[in-house]
């Protein structure tokens, strides 16, 4: 489907006409509802909670500060949606993951089967790794939507993934160095990889190819599928369990491969990427 | 991320498809029964925001033609259910109401700040220039979401831009939906 065809769809659902509702959802309350007021003469929340957003600020000034001013243009939608976050016309989308908001305490089941084939729901709770792992998600996001204004997107989709697994690498390096983040956040997001081996099928991961062409080939194979299969209903079967292990170990063994060296620092990945188009503002 | 996923993304963010090609809208009110788990929203005079395009004139057109199959296909597979779809159309206004239930508030792009307050609406992204006109939500957060807390049940929001779309532009995109339709 081509993205015209797709917004067009997506628009269609939004408008397309039907018979008149047969049931109008308007509320009944049993009380009524108050009144509306101005946007601008409602208080301000006291007391807010950091949120994800905040998260979100403090990558985007810490890829800037390392060398990618054009993070300042990537935009958040922040949603508490059980959904792997992804970026789209240089846009991050994540999921509530902070906080005790109902979708929040429902979060790691949501993703356990939207995203893992259920295979996180007998893992022991582990809440901090969990966060960092969902923190460090967010910078990898990030790394997708500089591509995109770099048009620098690789259309290897393993290559595309390998560089953003090593620029949310260095961008959680350099966070944890600057004091944004707690300097535990690097063990519990390398504990929670250790999780999702633990939750892979016994003998798969270590039938995983060393050869990154052979890895890449893997890769490459299987991530369509696994992509096909994601959904939001968990009462869909995902079409196919052993794929998505298979390509969820990749990522999980290459995180832990950039977690046993040195990572460089965030400005070094500067070089890596295509300069920015000419005549982009 | 597939296609799919994208655009189950959008649907459940509710708001986002009209934006994201090149239509716009005037006014939006949004209705949000929490505990029914139902949602209404009114769209009025949808516009395209330049020069309107064949996509933009299709769609309404295919709006009218009743031409939902696909988007049943998809809508199905994900998590709203689209109860109810009208479009209003004439040279001098473009309206279209959406009814929806859904599962969880989630689906619809309300996310919560806290357990105190379960219920909160931010402006899409890509729908930034268009402002909370008026609602009837509790506060406002340091972002400009507007939250409501745990005792609410109707939750209602108005978004409303200052600037009527351009009747030429308005003008050409019925006249096209029109030629469509036949």
């Amino acid at each position: 489907m081509t993205g015209v065809r797709a917004t067009l769809v997506a628009v269609v659902a939004v408008l397309g006409c039907h018979a008149p509702p047969s049931t109008t959802p308007r509320a009944t309350p049993a009380a009524p509802p108050p009144p509306d007021r101005a946007f601008a003469a409602l208080p301000v929340l006291a007391d807010e909670p950091p949120d994800e957003r905040d998260l979100f600020d403090m990558f985007v000034a810490r890829y800037v500060a390392s060398g990618f001013p054009e993070a300042r243009d990537v935009e958040l939608e922040l949603a508490e949606i059980a959904m792997i976050p992804y970026t789209s016309r240089a846009k991050v989308i994540t999921r509530r993951f902070l906080g005790d908001g109902p979708a929040v305490r429902e979060h790691l089941p949501i993703v356990s089967g939207f995203a893992y084939g259920h295979r996180l729901d007998a893992a022991p709770r582990d809440d901090a790794a969990y966060r960092a792992f969902m923190t460090v998600t967010i910078a990898h996001e990030i790394a997708h939507a500089i591509a995109f204004l770099h048009h620098d997107q690789d259309q290897d989709g393993w290559r595309e993934e390998t560089r953003a697994m090593a620029l949310e690498r260095a961008a959680l390096h350099d966070a944890v160095r600057a004091g944004a983040l707690p300097a535990t956040t690097i063990a519990d997001f390398d504990r929670f990889q250790h999780t999702l081996l633990a939750a892979a099928p016994p003998g798969l991961v270590a039938s995983l190819p060393t050869d990154p062409d052979a890895r890449r080939a893997l890769f490459i194979a299987q991530y369509p599928t696994v992509l096909a299969g994601m959904g939001g209903d968990p009462s869909r079967p995902h079409p196919s369990p052993a794929a998505v292990d298979t390509v969820l170990a990749l990522y999980t063994v290459v995180r832990l491969e950039l977690a046993a060296v040195p990572s460089p620092s965030l400005a070094s990945l500067v070089a890596r990427f295509k300069p920015m188009p000419a005549g982009t503002p | 991320m597939t296609r799919r996923a994208s655009l189950a993304m959008a649907l459940s963010l509710g708001l986002l498809p009209l934006a994201s090609g090149c239509l716009r809208f005037q006014r939006l009110i949004i209705e949000i029964d929490v505990v029914a788990h139902q949602a209404a929203y009114h769209f009025v005079d949808v516009a395209t925001e330049d020069e309107p395009d064949d996509d933009a004139a299709r769609l309404i057109a295919y709006a009218h033609a009743d031409d939902v199959r696909e988007v049943t296909d998809v809508v199905d597979a994900f998590w709203t259910t689209t109860v109810g779809k009208r479009v209003t159309a004439t040279s001098e206004r473009i309206d279209a109401d959406l009814a929806l239930t859904f599962r969880h508030l989630y689906e619809i792009g309300i996310s919560s700040v806290d357990a105190a307050h379960p219920y909160r609406f931010c402006v899409p992204a890509l729908l930034d220039r268009i402002p909370i006109a008026s609602t009837n939500a509790d506060a406002r957060d340091r972002r400009g979401c507007v939250v409501w807390s745990a005792s609410a049940r109707l939750l209602r929001i108005e978004l409303a831009t200052t600037t009527a779309p351009d009747p030429v532009l308005r003008a050409r995109l019925y006249a096209r939906y029109r030629e469509l339709l036949r």
